[in-house]
């Protein structure tokens, strides 16, 4: 399998007037973790909605560029969006399952899918539920409410739920933000995990969350991308002054 | 249940297992320098030169975890203290190892192969070497009890170096100048054994360190 999963050459992003990504060039490697920072405004979570075409949904939305998911570019017309958003899947700022069963939440897509043996579905979501380690803590109440799990618990759930479309790519909008501390360190394991079997690309407002779980970090500013490197250069030898600045806190 | 942390806690005990493969390292090139002693054979000092570069790279490579886990990790605490104390550690480890390369360029450049010199050199290897062995238990055990007694062992390899330089001062009495010149120059190579045992002192000092959180002064 190719190790890189996502080429993204030149890709430029205008809302209405206003041009929020200035040709941005980028390459993502399979069962790694991305992070992308950089202040508000800046086009980290604009980039990544480019990357299961979520902007698509924006009116007013262009862009420019490619964005290879697997050599092939998502953009052009004859694409399969649904294919694939399912190949990349996402998890949001909040916690967001369904009104239902915390199986229903997990057996939901399968069943999207066409998938209809319970035997399948139990699989499924107990596989995904373990994947996302929630099974331990939730096998007794699984046909219980998702909305009465705790914040951590429902984001893992949110995580389960991807997993269960087996998907190649996990997209990750500031997933801990609405969490306590324990929650989030749960999270930060949990995708220390995760990468073993899926590629993850994580916005994050937390430098030290992108330092403790990345292996890549990317930063940008003003909706250019200023720099991208492992992890452990940026956060001991950043060779952009700009980025020295933003993680020892001098702006931004 | 997910265990908080518990990539940071096995990145932790990464850097502790290399310090512990550095004590091992470094006890090596002291077997090494008691067998030149034993066999007179300088090919063996060269090895102890190949195996300081080994040790120098497992101190590289504990600074590079350590300073990345400072930098991703925000340690803290007990944590922070055990990051700092392999830093300290590999330091010590490094200068004790350093000592034995000394001694046996010494031996190379001028093939002193004095019997009483050799078995001075032997005598004060193997009292360091049980000091090296049990300061590097203590501190995988986090032992402070056990620190402390190796910190006491370093007045006996005191004594014993200072009977030798006694003795070497008495034959120098009766010595002629070249003599007295080659004495001086074993001393200085016996003082570098005395020095390894200075180095066990403060290892002692950063395992209380790390276990009590305080600053001591044993030296």
């Amino acid at each position: 399998m190719e190790n890189t999963v996502f080429t993204i050459n030149n890709l430029n992003l205008y809302y209405d007037q206003f041009q929020a990504l200035y040709g941005i060039d980028m390459k993502i490697k399979r069962n790694e973790v991305t992070a992308l920072i950089g202040p508000s405004g800046c086009g980290k979570s604009t980039f990544l909605r480019c990357l299961n075409r979520m902007n698509d949904l924006i009116e007013g939305c262009n862009i420019t560029g490619e964005v290879k998911f697997n050599e092939k570019d998502v953009y052009m017309n004859s694409y399969d969006v649904i294919n694939l958003r399912t190949k990349v899947g996402m998890v949001f700022q909040k916690p967001n399952p369904f009104p239902m069963s915390i199986y229903d939440n997990i057996a939901y897509g399968p069943r999207c899918q066409g998938i209809k043996d319970k035997k399948v579905l139990d699989d499924i979501v107990k596989k995904s539920l373990t994947k996302a380690a929630l099974y331990d803590e939730v096998q007794d109440r699984i046909k219980g409410s998702a909305m009465s799990l705790s914040g951590g618990q429902q984001q893992r759930l949110c995580i389960a739920r991807a997993i269960a479309m087996e998907p190649e790519v996990i997209l990750m909008d500031e997933p801990t933000s609405a969490l306590d501390p324990i929650a989030t360190l749960k999270i930060e394991e949990l995708i220390n995990d995760l990468k073993k079997n899926y590629t993850i690309i994580i916005v994050t407002h937390s430098m030290q969350q992108a330092a403790r779980i990345s292996d890549k970090t990317a930063f940008f500013l003003m909706g250019v991308l200023i720099e991208n490197d492992s992890t452990n250069k940026i956060f001991t030898q950043p060779k952009n002054k700009k980025t020295e600045d933003y993680i020892t806190g001098r702006f931004g | 249940m997910t265990a908080n942390r518990r990539h940071f806690v096995e990145e932790l005990n990464n850097l502790n297992y290399k310090v512990l493969e550095m004590g091992e390292e470094t006890l090596k090139s002291y077997v090494r320098l008691i067998l030149v002693c034993k066999t007179k054979d300088l090919d063996l000092a060269e090895q102890i030169m190949e195996q300081d570069k080994l040790i120098n790279e497992l101190e590289v490579s504990i600074n590079v975890d350590a300073y990345l886990l400072i930098a991703k990790q925000c340690p803290v605490a007990s944590d922070l203290r055990r990051i700092i104390t392999a830093l300290k550690i590999s330091n010590e480890l490094e200068r004790i190892a350093d000592y034995t390369v000394n001694i046996a360029k010494y031996m190379i450049a001028t093939k002193n192969n004095n019997d009483q010199f050799l078995e001075n050199i032997t005598s004060l290897s193997t009292i360091f070497m049980d000091m090296l062995k049990r300061i590097m238990e203590a501190f995988e055990k986090e032992d402070v009890k056990l620190a402390l007694e190796v910190n006491s062992a370093d007045e006996i390899l005191d004594k014993e170096y200072k009977k030798t330089v006694k003795n070497l001062i008495k034959t120098a009495k009766t010595s002629s100048d070249e003599e007295i010149e080659e004495a001086m120059r074993v001393l200085i190579v016996l003082k570098q054994i005395e020095r390894a045992g200075d180095h066990v002192t403060n290892i002692a000092e950063n395992i209380v360190y790390l276990v009590n959180g305080k600053r001591v002064e044993l030296n």
